[in-house]
C-alpha cells in the first residue's frame, strides 16, 4: 500500500478539518456589523499550520473538504462558491507567501492569505453584481485583512513554535513502527 | 513579526487608505440606494441611485408620472394629475430627506403613486422616532 496516506496523518487531517470547522461556526456567531467578508478567519490560520506540516496539496485537500462540509453543516451553495473562490487563491498565496527567500514569518504569512482571501471574494462579487461600490469596499477589506491576517498569522505562529514538533511528528507520511 | 512582515502589514494599510481616500475624492459616495415606486401601496419599480434615468408609470385609468433619477436623488419630471403638488414637491436626496416636509416621500396622491427612498432599519427608526 505505497500510495495509501498513514494513520496519522489521516487522524491529524481530520482533526484539522474538524477544528476549521468548529472555528468557522463559532466565527459566524459573531458577525461583524453588516460588513461581508470581514471576519476573523481563524481556519485560515489552521490552514497555514497545515501548509507547514502536509505542504500544498494535501493543505488543498483540507480546505475542499472545510469548503465542503461548512457548506452542507451552516451554508449553501452561493456562500460555499465564495469559500472556494477565496479558499484557492488564499491557499496558493500563502504558500507562495512561505518561500523562505521572502523572509516573511507566519503574521506575513497570514497577511497574505488574508488579504487574498478578500480579494479573490471581492473579485467575484464584483463579476456577479457589479456595483461601483465593491471598488470602496476593496479598502475596507484590505485594511481588515491586514488586520485579521496579522492576528491569525501570529496565533498560527505561536501553534508551530509551541506544538510544532509534536505535529511534525504525527504528520510524518511513514509509520515509525514497522518492525513487526 | 519580522520586519518584513511589518512592511508588508503597512504597505497593504497604505494602499487600503489610498483606495479609500482615492474613492472618496472621486465622489463615488453614493451608498448604493434604491428608490421604489409604489401605485396604489403595491410596488412597482425599485431603481438604483446612481445612475441617470426616468421611470415612467402609466396606469390604466391614463394616470402618467415620470419619476427623474441621478446620481444623488429623485424628483417628479412629470405628472397629469390636477394640482401638481407631487411636482412641486422638488428633489429628494440622501441629505434632504430628514428635514424634507415628507422626509424621503414624493407623492402624487390624484394618481396614487408613492415614489420613496428607501431607508435603513436605524434612518427608519430615527425618523419615526423623531
Amino acid at each position: 500500500m505505497r500510495n495509501a496516506i498513514s494513520t496519522r496523518r489521516l487522524s491529524l487531517s481530520a482533526m484539522l478539518l474538524a477544528v476549521m470547522l468548529l472555528l468557522g461556526y463559532v466565527e459566524s456567531l459573531f458577525p461583524v456589523a453588516g460588513l461581508p467578508g470581514v471576519k476573523l478567519g481563524l481556519s485560515n490560520g489552521v490552514l497555514l499550520v497545515s501548509l507547514h506540516l502536509f505542504g500544498f496539496w494535501h493543505s488543498m485537500l483540507l480546505m475542499l473538504g472545510k469548503v465542503l462540509l461548512s457548506a452542507l453543516l451552516f451554508g449553501g451553495i452561493a456562500p460555499m462558491l465564495y469559500a472556494l473562490a477565496g479558499g484557492i487563491v488564499s491557499m496558493t498565496g500563502m504558500w507562495l507567501a512561505m518561500r523562505p527567500r521572502l523572509e516573511l514569518s507566519s503574521a506575513g504569512t497570514g497577511i497574505v492569505g488574508a488579504i487574498c482571501h478578500n480579494m479573490a471574494q471581492l473579485a467575484l462579487a464584483t463579476a456577479v453584481v457589479e456595483t461601483k461600490e465593491l471598488a470602496y469596499y476593496g479598502g475596507i477589506l484590505l485594511a481588515s485583512g491586514a488586520l485579521t491576517g496579522a492576528a491569525t498569522g501570529i496565533a498560527a505562529g505561536q501553534v508551530l513554535r509551541h506544538a510544532g514538533n509534536l505535529l511534525q511528528k504525527l504528520s510524518k507520511e511513514k509509520e515509525k513502527t514497522e518492525g513487526r | 513579526m519580522n520586519r518584513r512582515d511589518l512592511a508588508l502589514f503597512l504597505v497593504v494599510l497604505a494602499l487600503a487608505g489610498g483606495l479609500l481616500i482615492a474613492n472618496r475624492l472621486a465622489g463615488n459616495s453614493t451608498s448604493g440606494r434604491t428608490v421604489e415606486v409604489y401605485v396604489d401601496g403595491a410596488l412597482y419599480a425599485t431603481a438604483a441611485l446612481g445612475t441617470d434615468r426616468e421611470i415612467r408609470v402609466e396606469q390604466p385609468n391614463g394616470a402618467l408620472n415620470i419619476i427623474q433619477l441621478t446620481d444623488d436623488g429623485f424628483w417628479m419630471a412629470y405628472s397629469n394629475c390636477p394640482n401638481q403638488l407631487c411636482v412641486a414637491q422638488g428633489k429628494v436626496t440622501e441629505e434632504n430627506f430628514h428635514h424634507r416636509a415628507l422626509g424621503n416621500h414624493i407623492l402624487c396622491l390624484p394618481n396614487r403613486v408613492d415614489v420613496v427612498l428607501a431607508l435603513s432599519e436605524d434612518e427608519e427608526k430615527d425618523r419615526t422616532d423623531g
